[in-house]
């Protein structure tokens, strides 16, 4: 057996996903770190996650932080049922839906991609009967389309539309680092590609 | 005209094409602090991921000369072909591949 998992299951030793439950809702600090091996490690060597997580530049320590912050920062803790479902099992959804939403395209103003993980309540909805693997792939490549009339239609858009929601840089850095006039230039091109975005959109959704 | 303390880079991708040693895949970086006078690298990759050793990037409204998978262009040029659309690679005895930029 690996040493330091051996180390760690010494440290916190799981009697039952009920008391883990309340420890890691303490922040109790060995419990998280079994929460790491159990939950994080094993999401992160998945082929796919292990993929996106290097095209979208998410580290395993950004899953665990965003876990921790949701979890007990928000107290979604408290949305686990505990009547007996895996709590691992639980967690590790949370944590796919971080790794595939960490999709640059699929959040920001222009929210193209639905929130397949979460309802807008953020609770977990029931597994969609859809393959999400093919639907993503699908709304990649619509996005790419949908980016690329934009480009067509003035470069400057897509580099705006870049710069704000891929490296999410402010305005006033967007205006510095394209010679745009000022701040509120920036807004009206980013508003205006948003728009277009959106437009295009619905026209290739229509047309298949 | 300036870039910020961050360091960040674009993605340009050639269409998909047949054969993987016929697409591409630019990145053009900004280096922090950069100012109009300043070059930006710029690094070019077959979709084997071999360096590309000779060609021509065509984009802002420039042909950038890529050697040894490497090119540059100034920062003020950048700017000043904020609007061109064309995007191309050019090779010795390959057909030009046109691309765009990515989200990637």
């Amino acid at each position: 057996m690996d040493p330091v998992m051996s180390e760690v299951e010494k440290d916190y030793p799981i009697e039952s996903d009920h008391d883990w439950w309340l420890k890691l809702k303490e922040g109790h600090d060995p419990a998280w770190k079994r929460l790491w091996f159990e939950v994080i490690v094993p999401e992160t060597r998945l082929a796919r996650n292990a993929e996106l997580m290097r095209k979208y530049d998410v580290t395993a320590g950004d899953l665990n932080g965003q876990l921790f912050e949701e979890m007990v920062g928000e107290g979604k803790f408290d949305l686990y049922r505990d009547d007996g479902g895996s709590l691992a099992g639980w967690l590790r959804r949370y944590v796919r839906g971080y790794i595939t939403r960490a999709n640059p395209a699929a959040h920001g103003e222009f929210s193209l991609e639905g929130t397949a993980e979460q309802s807008e309540h953020g609770e977990p909805m029931a597994i969609p009967v859809t393959d999400i693997g093919v639907l993503r792939g699908e709304t990649w490549l619509m996005t790419h389309r949908c980016f690329k009339d934009l480009w067509n239609d003035d470069p400057r858009k897509a580099y705006v539309m870049i710069l704000k929601t891929r490296f999410h840089f402010s305005s006033k850095e967007v205006a510095m680092m394209l010679d745009i006039s000022n701040e509120a230039a920036v807004d009206q091109i980013f508003s205006r590609a948003v728009k277009d975005m959106r437009a295009a959109w619905v026209h290739h959704d229509r047309k298949g | 005209m300036q870039t910020t303390e961050k360091t960040f880079r674009m993605e340009f991708h050639s269409i998909p094409t047949r054969y993987p040693e016929d697409s591409w895949v630019v990145h053009l970086h900004f280096p922090p602090n950069s100012g109009p006078q300043d070059n930006l690298p710029i690094d070019a990759v077959d979709g084997r991921e071999m360096p590309i050793e000779n060609g021509t990037f065509e984009f802002m409204g420039r042909k950038c000369k890529i050697l040894a998978g490497s090119s540059s262009i100034r920062y003020a040029d950048f700017i000043a072909g904020i609007h061109e659309k064309a995007v191309w690679l050019y090779r010795p005895g390959r057909q030009p591949v046109p691309g765009g930029l990515t989200f990637a």
